[in-house]
Protein backbone atom coordinates (compact mmCIF):
# COMPACT_ATOMS: atom_id res chain seq x y z
CA UNK A 1 0.00 0.00 0.00
CA UNK A 2 1.67 3.24 -1.22
CA UNK A 3 0.10 6.76 -1.22
CA UNK A 4 1.42 8.67 -4.38
CA UNK A 5 1.68 12.24 -4.67
CA UNK A 6 2.45 14.65 -7.37
CA UNK A 7 2.27 18.33 -7.99
CA UNK A 8 -0.22 19.99 -10.87
CA UNK A 9 0.77 23.20 -11.52
CA UNK A 10 -2.33 25.67 -11.70
CA UNK A 11 -4.02 23.14 -9.90
CA UNK A 12 -2.91 21.50 -6.85
CA UNK A 13 -1.90 18.94 -5.71
CA UNK A 14 -2.86 15.20 -6.39
CA UNK A 15 -2.73 12.28 -4.02
CA UNK A 16 -3.79 8.76 -5.41
CA UNK A 17 -3.60 5.26 -4.02
CA UNK A 18 -5.01 1.72 -5.07
CA UNK A 19 -6.89 0.17 -2.54
CA UNK A 20 -7.24 -3.47 -1.89
CA UNK A 21 -10.35 -3.99 -3.35
CA UNK A 22 -8.85 -2.87 -6.38
CA UNK A 23 -10.06 0.58 -6.44
CA UNK A 24 -8.07 4.09 -7.28
CA UNK A 25 -8.69 6.59 -4.85
CA UNK A 26 -7.60 10.01 -6.05
CA UNK A 27 -7.45 13.11 -3.78
CA UNK A 28 -7.41 16.58 -5.52
CA UNK A 29 -6.11 19.27 -3.02
CA UNK A 30 -6.85 22.68 -5.13
CA UNK A 31 -4.88 25.31 -4.22
CA UNK A 32 -7.88 27.07 -3.85
CA UNK A 33 -9.29 25.20 -0.89
CA UNK A 34 -11.47 22.95 -1.93
CA UNK A 35 -10.93 18.90 -1.78
CA UNK A 36 -12.22 16.61 -4.85
CA UNK A 37 -12.13 12.83 -4.17
CA UNK A 38 -12.37 10.59 -7.27
CA UNK A 39 -13.58 6.99 -6.95
CA UNK A 40 -12.16 5.00 -9.66
CA UNK A 41 -13.35 1.58 -10.04
CA UNK A 42 -11.28 -1.44 -11.32
CA UNK A 43 -10.10 -0.28 -14.93
CA UNK A 44 -12.04 2.19 -15.19
CA UNK A 45 -10.94 5.75 -16.88
CA UNK A 46 -14.16 7.53 -15.51
CA UNK A 47 -15.08 8.24 -11.97
CA UNK A 48 -17.55 6.94 -10.78
CA UNK A 49 -18.06 9.32 -8.49
CA UNK A 50 -16.40 12.68 -7.46
CA UNK A 51 -16.65 14.03 -4.23
CA UNK A 52 -16.35 17.76 -3.48
CA UNK A 53 -15.49 19.18 0.57
CA UNK A 54 -14.49 22.15 1.59
CA UNK A 55 -10.89 22.63 3.79
CA UNK A 56 -13.13 22.29 7.00
CA UNK A 57 -15.57 19.64 5.83
CA UNK A 58 -12.25 17.87 4.74
CA UNK A 59 -10.86 18.05 8.00
CA UNK A 60 -13.75 16.67 9.91
CA UNK A 61 -13.92 13.86 7.01
CA UNK A 62 -10.34 12.87 7.53
CA UNK A 63 -10.08 12.67 11.25
CA UNK A 64 -13.23 10.66 11.05
CA UNK A 65 -11.27 7.99 8.59
CA UNK A 66 -8.07 8.48 10.35
CA UNK A 67 -10.14 7.33 13.70
CA UNK A 68 -8.76 10.22 15.40
CA UNK A 69 -12.27 11.90 15.81
CA UNK A 70 -14.45 11.34 18.95
CA UNK A 71 -17.82 12.62 19.25
CA UNK A 72 -17.99 11.49 23.00
CA UNK A 73 -15.26 13.42 24.32
CA UNK A 74 -17.02 16.39 22.33
CA UNK A 75 -20.05 16.14 23.86
CA UNK A 76 -18.52 15.71 27.54
CA UNK A 77 -16.65 18.92 27.11
CA UNK A 78 -19.94 21.01 27.42
CA UNK A 79 -20.31 19.71 30.89
CA UNK A 80 -17.07 20.23 31.33
CA UNK A 81 -17.52 23.99 30.40
CA UNK A 82 -20.95 24.29 32.35
CA UNK A 83 -19.74 23.02 35.51
CA UNK A 84 -15.75 24.41 35.48
CA UNK A 85 -13.48 26.31 34.00
CA UNK A 86 -9.90 27.19 33.96
CA UNK A 87 -9.08 30.85 34.32
CA UNK A 88 -5.72 33.04 34.53
CA UNK A 89 -5.49 35.11 37.44
CA UNK A 90 -2.81 37.30 37.87
CA UNK A 91 -2.03 38.92 41.62
CA UNK A 92 -1.80 42.45 41.76
CA UNK A 93 1.65 43.83 43.25
CA UNK A 94 0.72 44.77 46.33
CA UNK A 95 -2.63 43.24 46.96
CA UNK A 96 -3.06 41.50 49.95
CA UNK A 97 -2.33 37.86 47.87
CA UNK A 98 1.12 39.43 47.61
CA UNK A 99 3.96 37.66 49.66
CA UNK A 100 1.89 35.70 51.75
CA UNK A 101 1.83 31.35 51.26
CA UNK A 102 -1.33 29.99 49.75
CA UNK A 103 -1.87 28.37 53.38
CA UNK A 104 -2.11 31.50 55.02
CA UNK A 105 -5.39 33.04 52.72
CA UNK A 106 -6.96 29.37 52.69
CA UNK A 107 -7.31 29.37 49.54
CA UNK A 108 -8.66 25.95 48.93
CA UNK A 109 -11.10 26.17 52.17
CA UNK A 110 -12.55 29.69 51.64
CA UNK A 111 -13.26 29.69 47.86
CA UNK A 112 -13.17 26.58 46.72
CA UNK A 113 -10.52 26.83 44.05
CA UNK A 114 -7.71 24.77 42.91
CA UNK A 115 -4.27 26.55 42.12
CA UNK A 116 -2.74 24.02 39.63
CA UNK A 117 0.09 25.87 38.62
CA UNK A 118 2.12 29.43 39.31
CA UNK A 119 3.59 31.25 36.00
CA UNK A 120 6.00 33.56 37.37
CA UNK A 121 8.73 35.44 34.74
CA UNK A 122 9.95 32.37 32.39
CA UNK A 123 9.27 30.04 35.14
CA UNK A 124 6.38 27.47 35.81
CA UNK A 125 5.64 25.73 38.99
CA UNK A 126 2.81 23.45 38.27
CA UNK A 127 1.10 21.47 41.46
CA UNK A 128 2.59 24.53 43.68
CA UNK A 129 2.32 22.99 47.58
CA UNK A 130 0.32 25.30 50.51
CA UNK A 131 3.81 26.67 51.45
CA UNK A 132 4.26 28.15 48.13
CA UNK A 133 5.03 32.29 48.86
CA UNK A 134 2.58 34.31 46.00
CA UNK A 135 4.60 37.27 44.34
CA UNK A 136 3.66 40.41 43.05
CA UNK A 137 2.63 40.03 38.80
CA UNK A 138 2.28 35.84 39.54
CA UNK A 139 -0.20 34.47 37.04
CA UNK A 140 -2.16 31.78 39.18
CA UNK A 141 -4.10 29.00 36.77
CA UNK A 142 -6.99 28.55 38.76
CA UNK A 143 -9.85 25.52 38.22
CA UNK A 144 -12.93 25.64 39.82
CA UNK A 145 -16.91 26.53 39.43
CA UNK A 146 -17.88 30.28 38.32
CA UNK A 147 -18.98 30.98 41.81
CA UNK A 148 -15.68 29.82 43.29
CA UNK A 149 -13.74 31.95 40.84
CA UNK A 150 -15.95 34.72 41.80
CA UNK A 151 -15.00 34.54 45.69
CA UNK A 152 -11.25 33.92 44.85
CA UNK A 153 -10.89 36.92 42.74
CA UNK A 154 -12.05 38.73 46.19
CA UNK A 155 -10.01 36.87 48.33
CA UNK A 156 -6.72 37.88 46.43
CA UNK A 157 -8.24 41.60 45.56
CA UNK A 158 -8.22 41.64 50.04
CA UNK A 159 -12.32 42.21 50.27
CA UNK B 1 -13.20 63.65 -17.64
CA UNK B 2 -16.52 63.20 -17.21
CA UNK B 3 -16.63 61.70 -20.51
CA UNK B 4 -13.98 59.03 -19.89
CA UNK B 5 -15.78 58.05 -16.31
CA UNK B 6 -18.63 57.13 -18.33
CA UNK B 7 -16.28 55.03 -20.67
CA UNK B 8 -14.75 53.30 -17.86
CA UNK B 9 -18.05 52.81 -16.06
CA UNK B 10 -19.94 51.36 -19.10
CA UNK B 11 -16.59 49.17 -19.99
CA UNK B 12 -17.02 47.45 -16.68
CA UNK B 13 -20.32 46.75 -16.83
CA UNK B 14 -19.97 45.21 -20.34
CA UNK B 15 -17.49 42.99 -18.74
CA UNK B 16 -19.11 42.35 -15.79
CA UNK B 17 -22.66 41.50 -17.57
CA UNK B 18 -20.18 39.39 -20.27
CA UNK B 19 -18.77 37.43 -17.69
CA UNK B 20 -21.81 36.56 -15.90
CA UNK B 21 -22.91 34.86 -19.04
CA UNK B 22 -20.17 33.47 -19.74
CA UNK B 23 -20.32 31.76 -16.39
CA UNK B 24 -24.05 30.84 -16.70
CA UNK B 25 -23.35 29.05 -19.83
CA UNK B 26 -20.31 27.23 -18.34
CA UNK B 27 -17.84 28.94 -20.72
CA UNK B 28 -14.79 30.73 -19.79
CA UNK B 29 -15.13 34.39 -19.37
CA UNK B 30 -12.46 35.50 -21.50
CA UNK B 31 -14.25 35.06 -24.79
CA UNK B 32 -17.10 37.09 -23.49
CA UNK B 33 -14.69 40.05 -22.25
CA UNK B 34 -13.21 40.05 -26.46
CA UNK B 35 -17.15 39.87 -27.68
CA UNK B 36 -17.38 43.17 -25.00
CA UNK B 37 -15.14 44.89 -26.74
CA UNK B 38 -15.77 44.50 -30.17
CA UNK B 39 -19.05 45.87 -29.36
CA UNK B 40 -18.23 48.72 -27.77
CA UNK B 41 -15.38 49.85 -30.60
CA UNK B 42 -17.84 52.46 -31.73
CA UNK B 43 -18.26 53.97 -28.22
CA UNK B 44 -14.74 54.49 -26.81
CA UNK B 45 -13.07 57.56 -27.46
CA UNK B 46 -10.57 57.66 -24.92
CA UNK B 47 -8.30 54.90 -26.13
CA UNK B 48 -5.09 56.04 -24.79
CA UNK B 49 -6.73 55.60 -21.14
CA UNK B 50 -7.74 52.40 -22.16
CA UNK B 51 -4.83 51.53 -23.84
CA UNK B 52 -2.57 52.58 -20.60
CA UNK B 53 -4.71 49.90 -18.49
CA UNK B 54 -4.81 47.00 -20.60
CA UNK B 55 -1.14 47.25 -20.73
CA UNK B 56 -1.15 46.93 -16.99
CA UNK B 57 -3.27 43.86 -17.55
CA UNK B 58 -0.39 42.55 -19.83
CA UNK B 59 2.06 42.67 -17.62
CA UNK B 60 0.02 41.62 -14.32
CA UNK B 61 -0.68 38.49 -16.90
CA UNK B 62 2.99 37.82 -17.42
CA UNK B 63 3.82 38.68 -14.02
CA UNK B 64 1.71 36.02 -12.55
CA UNK B 65 2.45 33.51 -15.04
CA UNK B 66 6.12 34.05 -13.62
CA UNK B 67 4.97 33.91 -10.07
CA UNK B 68 3.06 30.86 -10.50
CA UNK B 69 5.51 29.11 -12.30
CA UNK B 70 6.45 25.73 -10.64
CA UNK B 71 10.05 25.77 -11.01
CA UNK B 72 10.31 22.53 -9.31
CA UNK B 73 7.72 20.59 -11.58
CA UNK B 74 9.65 21.43 -14.73
CA UNK B 75 12.50 20.68 -12.70
CA UNK B 76 11.15 17.17 -11.92
CA UNK B 77 9.21 16.51 -15.09
CA UNK B 78 12.57 17.89 -17.49
CA UNK B 79 12.27 15.28 -20.05
CA UNK B 80 8.19 14.14 -20.70
CA UNK B 81 7.71 17.89 -20.46
CA UNK B 82 10.08 18.96 -23.30
CA UNK B 83 9.31 15.57 -25.61
CA UNK B 84 5.42 16.53 -25.41
CA UNK B 85 6.37 20.49 -25.47
CA UNK B 86 8.64 20.15 -28.61
CA UNK B 87 5.94 17.68 -30.39
CA UNK B 88 3.12 20.47 -29.31
CA UNK B 89 5.40 23.24 -30.60
CA UNK B 90 6.59 21.03 -33.95
CA UNK B 91 3.32 20.30 -35.15
CA UNK B 92 1.31 23.49 -34.59
CA UNK B 93 3.74 26.57 -34.95
CA UNK B 94 4.51 25.65 -39.39
CA UNK B 95 0.35 25.67 -39.55
CA UNK B 96 -0.31 29.28 -38.44
CA UNK B 97 3.31 30.32 -40.57
CA UNK B 98 1.94 27.99 -43.66
CA UNK B 99 -1.57 30.02 -43.39
CA UNK B 100 0.30 33.39 -43.34
CA UNK B 101 2.67 32.48 -46.12
CA UNK B 102 -0.53 31.31 -48.44
CA UNK B 103 -1.56 34.88 -47.65
CA UNK B 104 1.29 36.53 -48.79
CA UNK B 105 2.62 37.62 -45.81
CA UNK B 106 6.23 38.45 -44.76
CA UNK B 107 7.86 35.88 -42.75
CA UNK B 108 7.83 37.80 -39.37
CA UNK B 109 4.19 38.47 -40.15
CA UNK B 110 3.66 34.80 -40.47
CA UNK B 111 5.49 34.00 -37.73
CA UNK B 112 3.28 35.78 -35.31
CA UNK B 113 0.95 34.11 -36.86
CA UNK B 114 2.32 30.79 -36.19
CA UNK B 115 2.50 31.44 -32.48
CA UNK B 116 -1.31 32.80 -32.40
CA UNK B 117 -2.50 29.09 -33.93
CA UNK B 118 0.50 27.50 -31.85
CA UNK B 119 -0.63 28.23 -28.24
CA UNK B 120 -3.27 26.98 -25.93
CA UNK B 121 -4.38 29.31 -23.09
CA UNK B 122 -3.46 28.16 -19.55
CA UNK B 123 -5.81 30.12 -18.18
CA UNK B 124 -8.89 28.89 -20.46
CA UNK B 125 -8.14 24.95 -20.14
CA UNK B 126 -7.08 24.48 -16.33
CA UNK B 127 -10.49 26.26 -15.54
CA UNK B 128 -12.10 23.81 -17.75
CA UNK B 129 -10.56 21.16 -16.53
CA UNK B 130 -11.57 21.75 -13.00
CA UNK B 131 -15.01 22.99 -13.82
CA UNK B 132 -15.43 19.73 -15.91
CA UNK B 133 -13.57 16.89 -13.07
CA UNK B 134 -10.80 16.15 -15.55
CA UNK B 135 -7.61 16.93 -13.31
CA UNK B 136 -8.14 13.39 -11.66
CA UNK B 137 -7.90 11.90 -15.28
CA UNK B 138 -4.49 9.81 -16.58
CA UNK B 139 -3.47 12.69 -19.00
CA UNK B 140 -4.04 15.67 -16.82
CA UNK B 141 -0.54 15.22 -16.07
CA UNK B 142 0.31 15.27 -19.64
CA UNK B 143 -1.60 18.29 -20.42
CA UNK B 144 -0.67 20.47 -16.89
CA UNK B 145 2.71 19.75 -18.61
CA UNK B 146 2.57 20.87 -21.90
CA UNK B 147 0.79 24.19 -20.88
CA UNK B 148 4.14 24.72 -18.68
CA UNK B 149 6.14 24.28 -21.45
CA UNK B 150 4.23 26.72 -23.55
CA UNK B 151 4.28 29.09 -20.59
CA UNK B 152 8.15 29.01 -21.22
CA UNK B 153 7.82 29.23 -24.68
CA UNK B 154 5.29 32.14 -25.22
CA UNK B 155 7.95 34.41 -23.11
CA UNK B 156 10.75 33.17 -24.94
CA UNK B 157 8.65 33.94 -28.52
CA UNK B 158 7.41 37.18 -27.52
CA UNK B 159 11.11 38.15 -27.05
CA UNK B 160 12.32 36.75 -30.07
CA UNK B 161 9.29 38.19 -32.39
CA UNK B 162 9.26 41.91 -30.72
CA UNK B 163 12.60 41.58 -30.68
CA UNK B 164 12.97 42.40 -34.42
CA UNK B 165 10.93 45.37 -34.58
CA UNK B 166 11.69 45.99 -38.40
CA UNK B 167 9.47 44.12 -40.53
CA UNK B 168 12.21 41.96 -42.57
CA UNK B 169 14.10 39.36 -40.66
CA UNK B 170 17.98 39.66 -41.58
CA UNK B 171 20.63 37.59 -40.36
CA UNK B 172 22.45 40.55 -38.51
CA UNK B 173 18.87 41.87 -36.52
CA UNK B 174 18.41 37.92 -35.99
CA UNK B 175 21.59 37.39 -33.88
CA UNK B 176 21.76 40.91 -32.89
CA UNK B 177 17.85 40.06 -31.17
CA UNK B 178 19.31 36.37 -30.20
CA UNK B 179 22.21 38.83 -27.98
CA UNK B 180 20.11 40.83 -26.62
CA UNK B 181 17.86 37.67 -25.00
CA UNK B 182 20.87 36.30 -24.06
CA UNK B 183 21.82 39.35 -22.27
CA UNK B 184 18.25 40.33 -20.75
CA UNK B 185 17.58 36.92 -19.59
CA UNK B 186 20.58 35.16 -18.98
CA UNK B 187 21.05 36.82 -15.54
CA UNK B 188 17.80 35.86 -13.93
CA UNK B 189 18.73 32.51 -14.88
CA UNK B 190 21.94 32.69 -13.20
CA UNK B 191 21.11 34.57 -10.13
CA UNK B 192 23.10 33.17 -7.06
CA UNK B 193 21.23 31.20 -4.77
CA UNK B 194 22.36 34.04 -1.89
CA UNK B 195 20.04 36.65 -4.00
CA UNK B 196 16.85 35.31 -2.44
CA UNK B 197 17.07 35.45 1.68
CA UNK B 198 18.63 39.41 0.76
CA UNK B 199 15.42 39.77 -1.64
CA UNK B 200 13.39 38.49 0.83
CA UNK B 201 15.29 41.28 3.38
CA UNK B 202 14.44 43.77 0.84
CA UNK B 203 10.63 42.70 0.66
CA UNK B 204 9.74 42.37 4.15
CA UNK B 205 7.88 45.52 4.09
CA UNK B 206 5.43 45.33 7.29
CA UNK B 207 2.50 47.85 6.24
CA UNK B 208 0.17 46.01 3.65
CA UNK B 209 -0.31 49.77 1.67
CA UNK B 210 3.32 49.61 1.03
CA UNK B 211 3.90 46.42 0.15
CA UNK B 212 1.71 46.67 -2.79
CA UNK B 213 2.98 49.88 -3.81
CA UNK B 214 6.54 48.95 -3.57
CA UNK B 215 5.04 45.20 -5.98
CA UNK B 216 3.49 47.46 -8.18
CA UNK B 217 6.42 49.35 -8.74
CA UNK B 218 8.86 47.07 -9.62
CA UNK B 219 6.72 45.09 -11.74
CA UNK B 220 6.37 48.46 -13.99
CA UNK B 221 9.75 49.54 -13.89
CA UNK B 222 10.80 45.87 -14.76
CA UNK B 223 8.45 46.17 -18.02
CA UNK B 224 9.42 49.56 -18.97
CA UNK B 225 13.16 48.19 -19.20
CA UNK B 226 11.86 45.16 -20.95
CA UNK B 227 10.30 47.59 -23.20
CA UNK B 228 13.33 50.18 -23.40
CA UNK B 229 15.61 47.22 -24.63
CA UNK B 230 13.53 46.50 -27.43
CA UNK B 231 11.18 44.11 -26.14
CA UNK B 232 7.21 43.13 -25.15
CA UNK B 233 7.00 44.66 -21.63
CA UNK B 234 5.26 41.23 -21.00
CA UNK B 235 9.13 39.68 -21.17
CA UNK B 236 10.38 42.10 -18.37
CA UNK B 237 7.31 41.32 -16.40
CA UNK B 238 7.81 37.47 -16.47
CA UNK B 239 11.50 37.95 -15.67
CA UNK B 240 10.41 39.81 -12.20
CA UNK B 241 7.63 37.29 -11.27
CA UNK B 242 10.10 34.45 -12.02
CA UNK B 243 12.34 35.62 -9.93
CA UNK B 244 9.82 36.85 -6.86
CA UNK B 245 8.27 33.18 -7.00
CA UNK B 246 11.26 31.85 -5.28
CA UNK B 247 11.05 34.30 -2.76
CA UNK B 248 9.40 33.79 0.84
CA UNK B 249 6.67 36.38 -0.12
CA UNK B 250 5.36 34.79 -2.95
CA UNK B 251 1.78 33.81 -1.41
CA UNK B 252 2.04 37.64 -0.15
CA UNK B 253 2.15 39.00 -3.60
CA UNK B 254 -0.30 36.79 -5.02
CA UNK B 255 -2.71 37.27 -2.51
CA UNK B 256 -2.24 41.29 -2.56
CA UNK B 257 -2.15 41.69 -6.48
CA UNK B 258 -4.83 38.84 -7.75
CA UNK B 259 -7.41 41.30 -7.43
CA UNK B 260 -5.74 43.93 -9.72
CA UNK B 261 -4.92 41.32 -11.78
CA UNK B 262 -7.99 40.56 -12.16
CA UNK B 263 -9.91 43.98 -13.23
CA UNK B 264 -6.32 44.97 -15.61
CA UNK B 265 -6.90 41.49 -17.21
CA UNK B 266 -10.46 41.86 -18.21
CA UNK B 267 -9.92 45.55 -19.23
CA UNK B 268 -7.06 44.24 -21.80
CA UNK B 269 -8.68 41.66 -23.48
CA UNK B 270 -11.92 43.98 -23.79
CA UNK B 271 -9.11 46.56 -25.42
CA UNK B 272 -8.18 43.75 -27.72
CA UNK B 273 -11.60 43.69 -29.00
CA UNK B 274 -11.90 46.96 -28.84
CA UNK B 275 -9.17 47.74 -31.61
CA UNK B 276 -10.66 45.82 -34.10
CA UNK B 277 -12.77 47.97 -36.37
CA UNK B 278 -16.24 46.53 -37.26
CA UNK B 279 -15.99 47.03 -41.06
CA UNK B 280 -12.51 45.07 -39.72
CA UNK B 281 -14.33 41.62 -40.91
CA UNK B 282 -14.82 41.76 -43.67
CA UNK B 283 -13.43 39.00 -46.04
CA UNK B 284 -11.54 37.14 -42.59
CA UNK B 285 -14.14 34.10 -42.63
CA UNK B 286 -11.79 32.18 -45.09
CA UNK B 287 -8.56 32.73 -43.10
CA UNK B 288 -10.31 32.36 -39.70
CA UNK B 289 -12.25 29.19 -41.28
CA UNK B 290 -8.83 27.43 -42.43
CA UNK B 291 -6.81 28.84 -38.75
CA UNK B 292 -9.72 26.71 -36.60
CA UNK B 293 -10.34 23.48 -39.12
CA UNK B 294 -6.20 23.44 -38.56
CA UNK B 295 -5.95 24.58 -35.37
CA UNK B 296 -8.03 21.87 -33.76
CA UNK B 297 -6.48 19.08 -36.27
CA UNK B 298 -2.71 20.66 -34.70
CA UNK B 299 -4.09 20.10 -31.49
CA UNK B 300 -5.76 16.43 -32.07
CA UNK B 301 -2.44 14.93 -33.61
CA UNK B 302 -0.19 16.83 -31.06
CA UNK B 303 -2.76 14.32 -28.45
CA UNK B 304 -2.39 11.34 -30.43
CA UNK B 305 1.35 11.99 -31.09
CA UNK B 306 2.40 12.80 -27.40
CA UNK B 307 0.24 9.81 -26.03
CA UNK B 308 1.87 7.09 -28.90
CA UNK B 309 4.81 6.63 -26.35
CA UNK B 310 3.25 7.27 -23.06
CA UNK B 311 0.90 3.96 -21.87
CA UNK B 312 -2.45 5.75 -21.89
CA UNK B 313 -5.30 5.07 -23.83
CA UNK B 314 -6.73 5.82 -26.92
CA UNK B 315 -9.80 7.99 -25.15
CA UNK B 316 -6.87 9.57 -23.35
CA UNK B 317 -5.42 10.59 -26.61
CA UNK B 318 -8.12 12.04 -27.91
CA UNK B 319 -9.04 13.95 -24.39
CA UNK B 320 -5.35 15.59 -24.57
CA UNK B 321 -6.13 16.88 -28.12
CA UNK B 322 -9.76 18.13 -27.16
CA UNK B 323 -8.19 19.75 -24.18
CA UNK B 324 -5.34 21.82 -25.86
CA UNK B 325 -7.83 23.00 -28.20
CA UNK B 326 -8.94 26.46 -26.34
CA UNK B 327 -6.41 29.53 -27.66
CA UNK B 328 -6.97 32.35 -25.15
CA UNK B 329 -4.85 34.96 -23.73
CA UNK B 330 -1.20 34.06 -24.68
CA UNK B 331 -2.86 34.22 -28.32
CA UNK B 332 -3.77 37.45 -27.91
CA UNK B 333 -1.02 38.97 -26.33
CA UNK B 334 0.94 37.99 -29.34
CA UNK B 335 -1.36 39.29 -32.09
CA UNK B 336 -1.81 42.81 -29.46
CA UNK B 337 2.50 42.59 -29.54
CA UNK B 338 1.81 42.08 -33.47
CA UNK B 339 -0.04 45.00 -34.20
CA UNK B 340 2.12 47.35 -32.37
CA UNK B 341 5.41 45.80 -34.00
CA UNK B 342 3.91 45.22 -37.53
CA UNK B 343 3.99 48.18 -40.31
CA UNK B 344 1.16 49.64 -41.15
CA UNK B 345 -0.65 48.08 -43.24
CA UNK B 346 -3.40 45.34 -44.61
CA UNK B 347 -1.23 42.26 -42.37
CA UNK B 348 -1.60 44.68 -39.35
CA UNK B 349 -5.45 45.33 -40.11
CA UNK B 350 -6.47 41.72 -40.65
CA UNK B 351 -4.20 39.67 -37.80
CA UNK B 352 -6.44 41.43 -34.98
CA UNK B 353 -9.81 40.38 -36.48
CA UNK B 354 -8.21 37.10 -37.52
CA UNK B 355 -6.94 36.12 -34.16
CA UNK B 356 -10.25 37.07 -32.38
CA UNK B 357 -12.43 35.01 -34.56
CA UNK B 358 -9.53 32.65 -34.34
CA UNK B 359 -9.46 32.92 -30.23
CA UNK B 360 -13.88 32.95 -30.01
CA UNK B 361 -13.97 29.70 -31.59
CA UNK B 362 -11.43 27.36 -30.52
CA UNK B 363 -12.24 28.70 -27.80
CA UNK B 364 -15.73 27.43 -27.43
CA UNK B 365 -15.03 24.34 -29.36
CA UNK B 366 -12.49 23.05 -26.53
CA UNK B 367 -14.78 24.18 -23.72
CA UNK B 368 -17.65 22.60 -25.54
CA UNK B 369 -15.41 19.63 -26.43
CA UNK B 370 -13.93 19.01 -22.90
CA UNK B 371 -17.74 19.18 -21.72
CA UNK B 372 -19.33 16.61 -24.21
CA UNK B 373 -16.04 14.09 -25.17
CA UNK B 374 -16.88 11.67 -21.92
CA UNK B 375 -21.03 11.16 -22.67
CA UNK B 376 -19.78 10.25 -26.18
CA UNK B 377 -17.09 8.10 -25.29
CA UNK B 378 -19.18 6.37 -23.28
CA UNK B 379 -22.03 6.31 -25.55
CA UNK B 380 -19.85 5.10 -28.30
CA UNK B 381 -18.52 2.40 -26.07
CA UNK B 382 -21.84 1.06 -25.26
CA UNK B 383 -22.85 0.29 -28.84
CA UNK B 384 -19.87 -1.54 -29.16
Amino acid sequence: MKMHEAELPGVGRKFWIHTDVGEKLTVIRHSAGKREVYRFQKGEEFPSSVIELSEEEAREVGAVLSGEFRLRTVERMDVIVKEMSLEWVKVEPGSRADSRTIRELAIRTKTGVSIIAILREDLCVPGPESSEVLKGDDVLLVIGRPEHHKRFRKVLAGE
Amino acid sequence: MSQSLLELGVILAVLFAGGLIASRLRQSVIPAYILGGILLHNFVTNVELIHLLSTIGLMLLLFFIGLEFSTSYLRHHVRPITRAGAIDLAVNFPLGLFIGRAMGWDWLASAYLGAIVYISSSAVVTKAMIDNRQVANPEADTIVGILVFEDLAIVLILALLTGFQSGSVEAASLSWTLLKIALFITPFLLLPPSVIPRLNRLLHVESTELFLLMALAVVLLASALSTRLGFSEAVGAFLVGLLFSETAHRQRIIDRLAPFRDLFAAIFFLSFGLMIPWEGWSGTSLPIAGLVLLGVAGKMATGYLVCQSSRLSGRACASTGIALIPRGEFSIILAVAAAGGLPDGPIKETILPISAGFVLATGGIGVIGMREFPAYWIRRKKKG
